[in-house]
């Protein structure tokens, strides 16, 4: 079965997109859920949507240009927060609407036939291309250089902010380094399950591995096995049933979550 | 500045805005001190601490501390997610960051020892391995103290340390505050004033501006009156016994210019 599915390219660059994947989403995803950046994280992967309309618009590459938005939107986001003293949920909530806004706009302006958006909304895993595929490495690799490299530092940076920020320790660079690599992995992430299931494959896996660990490390290698073991399990599903493949791995998840609440409650707490 | 002082405010002045937190607040702290300072709510406590964080720009004023003195702080327990996964032993060793590369930092043979001996003479060693959700708030508050004091700081800040604690607990903080007082400087801000009185070695009542510094524990009731904004009797009800002590001398009257 699995020798059949893997003659395909197109179902090895699936693969391989749903392990590296997986790791983005494991080890991203646990400083989102930890650090309470998931609703900047909506913002940032909505926000990405204008790049991505405006790549068709000036016929660029639309996922460079998605990730040019988000990683604008991430960076200004703290900016104008400080500035302002507007609410961070108020401003999440414009970069979201303006983002979609833009996006549906540039496609409307783009000439002739408007493009096919779902495989941008809800994700296509199936058509991801070597292109798309060499992206991923290098950002995953990068990810967990900085990670591992300073994984004591994130720890504390987690935990308590204002304790490094005591220390003299300048957090706004790190703090910004972090915000540009939740940006560019939620625009990566895109293609697997889509913008719009994105942030649940971000915080779903972490939120399960809560439930078995109090390690931090150990909750980054469990969330990732468990986005990769979700994945894997939806893409065949999706394969063999003909049915979408972004919403059927966030729908596994959702079913995974609920069994290990479930489990959770009965011989894990107290 | 005299040598014998570890701090000095020279009329420090911190606004938010168009509000006035601090205004012309000047004293100075001795090596080895234990002041404890005091004053209502919204007086401007905190705002003194953050501005020795340089966490808040000054206004107007100066803050000096003297050469190769080093600043500890220990914030209120409620400041942070105390549900976050990490263990006692990461959160104390963490005091020590600020020397480490923060790529690939790894801690050294000696950086355990001190550990080790720092938590064991706070009774905290025996907690290393535990989550700090575990802990109770007494233990908390120790495994706070540890960090700030890994680094071997020469100035202890300590932010409300002993709120919502029972009286038991804040008794042994407090007496192992006043052991560190023997090496290390510390300024502690607290609503405990009655039980403060025992432990501390000076006292700065501030309510916007400073109001009292002196190092003599009786002071005048209208002046304690002023700056908690409290009718006096309220203190006497609370620490019937400790109050009438710092009342009973009404010939002494110690201002800002006396001291």
């Amino acid at each position: 079965m699995i020798e059949t599915i893997l003659k395909y390219t197109f179902m090895q660059n699936a693969l391989i997109a749903a392990i590296l994947s997986s790791v983005l989403c494991g080890v991203i995803g646990t400083i989102i859920v930890e650090k309470k950046l998931v609703s900047m994280s909506g913002g940032i992967a909505h926000a990405s949507f204008g790049g991505v309309g405006l790549g068709y618009l000036l016929k660029m590459e639309p996922i460079i240009m998605g990730m040019i938005f988000s990683v604008i939107s991430s960076l200004s986001l703290p900016i104008i927060k400080r500035k302002t003293k507007t609410n961070s949920d108020t401003l999440i909530g414009v970069f979201w609407a303006t983002g979609m806004a833009l996006g549906i706009l540039f496609i409307g302006l783009t000439p002739g036939y408007p493009p096919d958006m779902t495989s941008y909304l809800f994700g296509d895993i199936l058509t991801v291309s070597s292109f798309y595929l060499n992206f991923m490495i290098g950002l995953s690799l990068l990810v967990l250089i900085v990670v591992i490299g300073m994984f004591q530092y994130w720890k504390i940076y987690l935990f308590d902010e204002q304790h490094l920020k005591v220390l003299n320790i300048k957090t706004y660079v790190f703090e910004k380094l972090l915000y540009m690599l939740i940006a560019l992995s939620i625009v990566l992430l895109i293609k697997v399950v889509g913008m719009i299931l994105a942030i649940a494959m971000l915080t779903i896996p972490p939120a399960i591995g809560k439930f078995f660990t109090k390690k931090l490390s150990i909750l980054m290698i469990l969330a990732s096995l468990i986005g990769l073991v979700i994945s894997l399990a939806g893409l065949t599903l999706s394969y063999y049933f003909d049915i979408p493949s972004g919403a059927t791995i966030i729908l596994l998840a959702v079913v995974m979550y609920i069994i290990s609440y479930g489990f959770h409650l009965k011989f894990i707490k107290n | 500045m005299n040598q014998d002082y570890d701090l000095k405010l020279s009329h420090v002045s911190v606004s938010y805005g168009s509000v006035e937190a601090l205004k012309d607040v000047s004293f100075e702290v001795k090596k080895n001190d234990f002041i404890g300072i005091i004053g209502p709510n919204g007086g401007g406590k905190s705002t003194l601490i953050k501005a020795l964080l340089k966490q808040v720009p000054l206004t107007s004023g100066e803050i000096t501390i003297r050469k190769n003195k080093t600043l500890g702080y220990v914030p209120q327990f409620a400041s942070f997610d105390q549900s976050f996964p990490i263990t006692v032993d990461e959160v104390v060793l963490s005091g020590l960051m600020a020397n480490k590369s923060l790529f690939f930092k790894r801690y050294t043979k000696d950086d355990y020892n001190k550990r080790k001996q720092l938590m064991e003479r706070l009774s905290i060693f025996d907690l290393k391995n535990k989550q700090i959700g575990q802990l109770s708030g007494g233990q908390l508050q120790k495994v706070l103290v540890a960090r700030a004091l890994i680094s071997e700081p020469d100035i202890l800040l300590l932010d409300e340390p002993t709120a919502s604690l029972d009286v038991q607990v804040k008794k042994e903080i407090y007496d192992m505050l006043k052991s560190l007082s023997q090496t290390v400087t510390i300024l502690i801000i607290t609503h405990d004033i009655a039980e403060i009185f025992s432990y501390v070695k000076s006292v700065a009542y501030i309510n916007q501006t400073l109001h009292y510094h002196g190092s003599d524990s009786k002071m005048k009731k209208n002046v304690l009156e002023l700056t908690t904004g409290c009718p006096i009797e309220e203190f006497v009800f609370r620490e019937e016994a400790l109050m009438r002590d710092f009342i009973e001398t009404e010939d002494k009257y110690y201002d800002r210019n006396d001291t």
